[in-house]
């Protein structure tokens, strides 16, 4: 390829070999880049990684859980937001594992057991003696009990709902309506609506639920994509009555905002944490989930988000300003959103709730 | 000729060379996984079998049809509403000296810098039942309009994203048209009006094209702020694919949804090729 020119030679080989050279080191280094980075994984055997869906209640955690772990332990608790079925099932199937730790929403544990996410609770190192029932699973540890209800606004309605049938009853409590644009808890609140009791919900009568939703859909003018907007849109009188969490609540009344909420007929659910199935440092993980599931951490942690712990003798030593606003467990009127039956019907139930949404 | 001397052949190497690390990126990061979705979209959802049955199911529902024709009927809209806002945009920023046209480039780019919920808090500010606009119209004894959570709601929280990816290919085919084509038409007795109509518009249709096919593709993908600010009927298929993926853990659906979104993405580009100005979009000559 090179020309016969002698005089030419010595000018041509020079640019030639540069430019190769720089091209065989651009070569050389995306081959080395994967061992760089894989070398970097293989340390850190002194940290554990943590996923929660951040916000207040992550710093709460960190304060109440991840801060005492370290303090005891040594080990370095790394605090990632956006927990994700999706992104552990992608983990799990490609054998990288980087998370630890994850929380979990109540629909994800049976879901992660059925597809084999999760790892057995270690009942030697996690200690679960005095949790409700309910919050105990073999392959998740019950963190935290959320409640949800019915919120209203207190300076501008002279009559508002305080249960789900009230809140069906448009013709005696008038005003625009909010629920979420998803079928979970919808569906059981449209029962409670239609006057079932709370130990009655489950196995759901979808029919009656979707009639009693018939009956409603006039009245709701915001179908609610974000939590968020479960408040903001009664303080911006965009809607009246919506479903929402105490937690929700509770931040806007210290904002002074005019909001209130009912603790009739409440959903509650579990805040998980699961063990990543495949994760190099299982024992770690194991004992983050021992401190996840200590009364006296948890009590702390109340005190600073909200949400109750799952040991129900530790609620006296709840800071009575906070213990307000936690819902009754033993309140049969409450009732536990049922995982297990969600389950199996999320997705069909998902599409014909998107179908009646569009009629 | 019909065949390449030694010097074309080094060079055209050369070329190769150069062009190797980008086309191995581009393999790797962008066709490896868009064929390993298509893959999965033939998937069965148990077993690692092939199967029509992802396209079969969306085929049975007629909820699916009907998403997505609200998505095809939001997508237009926001790409109509679009353009009707960038096009005087730009046709103003490309009058302006270039240092102010730098900045005021930074002001069409704020949009970008502000999360969704955020404007959504303050879209219900301005357009909401309470907000500006509608005390303004009760103050002024007119009736209130429902400007927010509704089809005007979507499209114009989408047109605010969507305005600058509109912007900036009709802002730079403007920009390029040659100051002598509107002097010389002056010179030769064309008004303003006239040279708009007859000179700049025309020569300006690839831009128009290029940025309606970016503005339809990223339409297409869209779920977020229809569902923040859109009513019950504002449905986008996207947001099937995210329940899909991330709820239902049902991947071959999800694959499949998004198989068809890039089936009406490349549908699109076709039939704006036939568009005056189009035929550049698939790499053809322009005009």
């Amino acid at each position: 390829m090179m020309p016969k020119s002698e005089v030419r030679a010595p000018a041509a080989t020079p640019t030639r070999t540069s430019r190769r050279a720089v091209l065989t080191a651009l070569g050389a280094t995306a081959l080395a880049a994967p061992f760089v980075t894989i070398s970097g994984r293989a340390r850190g055997a002194d940290k554990v990684v943590a996923v929660n869906f951040g916000g207040a209640m992550g710093e709460a955690k960190r304060k109440a859980i991840y801060d005492p772990f370290t303090r005891d332990t040594g080990i370095e608790v790394v605090a990632v937001p956006g927990p994700d079925l999706a992104k552990i099932r992608a983990q799990v199937q490609s054998g990288d594992v980087e998370w630890d730790v994850v929380d979990l929403l109540d629909g994800w544990v049976p879901a992660g057991i059925r597809m084999g996410l999760l790892e057995r609770i270690d009942d030697k190192i996690v200690d679960r003696t005095g949790c409700i029932p309910g919050a105990r699973s073999d392959y998740a540890v019950g963190g935290s009990i959320y409640a949800g209800g019915i919120a209203y606004p207190t300076d501008r309605m002279a009559k508002t709902p305080k249960n789900w049938p009230d809140f069906w009853n448009v013709a005696a409590f008038a005003g625009r309506r909010g629920l979420r644009n998803r079928i979970n808890d919808t569906l059981e609140i449209a029962l409670m609506g239609d006057g079932v009791a709370a130990k009655d919900v489950y196995p759901c009568d979808v029919e009656r639920a979707f009639k009693a939703l018939d009956r409603i859909k006039p009245a709701v003018n915001h179908w609610i994509a974000q939590t968020a907007q479960t408040v903001s849109l009664i303080q911006s009188n965009e809607t009246d009555f919506t479903y929402t969490y105490t937690t929700r609540v509770k931040d806007m009344q210290a904002a002074n905002v005019q909001i209130g909420y009912s603790f009739e007929q409440n959903i509650m659910g579990v805040g998980w944490a699961g063990v990543v199935k495949g994760t190099p440092r299982k024992e770690a993980a194991m004992r983050l989930c021992s401190y996840i599931a200590k009364p006296e951490l948890q009590v702390h942690l109340t005190d600073l988000a909200g949400d109750a712990p799952v040991y129900p003798n530790m609620l006296a030593k709840v800071d009575p300003a906070v213990r307000k606003w936690l819902p009754d467990v033993g309140d049969p009127n409450n009732l536990f959103v049922n995982a297990a039956w969600w389950d199996t019907r999320v997705e069909e139930l998902t599409r014909r709730f998107q179908e009646w949404l569009l009629t | 000729m019909a065949q390449r001397s030694a010097l074309e052949r080094r060079q055209a190497l050369h070329i190769a060379l150069y062009a190797a690390p980008a086309t191995l990126l581009m393999l790797g990061v962008f066709v490896a996984p868009m064929g390993i979705v298509i893959g999965q979209s033939l998937t069965s959802e148990h077993a690692a079998t092939f199967s029509f049955n992802a396209f079969t199911r969306i085929a049975s529902d007629p909820l699916f049809l009907r998403i997505g024709v609200t998505t095809l009927e939001i997508t237009l809209l926001a790409t109509g509403f679009a353009l009707l806002l960038a096009y005087p945009l730009a046709f103003y920023l490309a009058q302006q000296p270039p240092r102010r046209r730098a900045l005021l480039m930074v002001l069409v780019l704020v949009p970008f810098w502000t999360s969704v919920l955020v404007k959504s808090f303050a879209f219900t500010v301005i357009l909401g039942h309470s907000g500006f606009v509608n005390t303004a119209l009760a103050w002024l004894g007119l009736p209130t309009i429902k400007l927010l959570f509704n089809r005007v709601g979507v499209v114009i929280g989408m047109s605010h994203y969507l305005v600058p990816f509109m912007v900036f290919p009709i802002l730079s085919n403007l920009v390029a048209q040659p100051r002598e084509l509107a002097l010389a038409s002056a010179i030769l007795g064309a008004g303003q009006w006239r040279i708009f109509c007859r000179v700049t518009l025309p020569l300006s249709l690839p831009g128009v094209m290029a940025g309606v096919l970016l503005v339809m593709i990223l339409s297409l993908g869209f779920y977020v702020v229809p569902a923040l600010l859109g009513g019950r009927q504002d449905m986008m298929l996207a947001n099937l694919v995210d329940f899909y993926a991330r709820e239902a853990i049902d991947w071959p659906m999800a694959s499949a949804l998004s198989v068809l979104l890039m089936a009406a993405a490349a549908i699109a580009a076709v039939c704006l090729s036939f568009i005056p100005g189009g035929s550049a979009l698939l790499g053809g000559e322009e005009r």
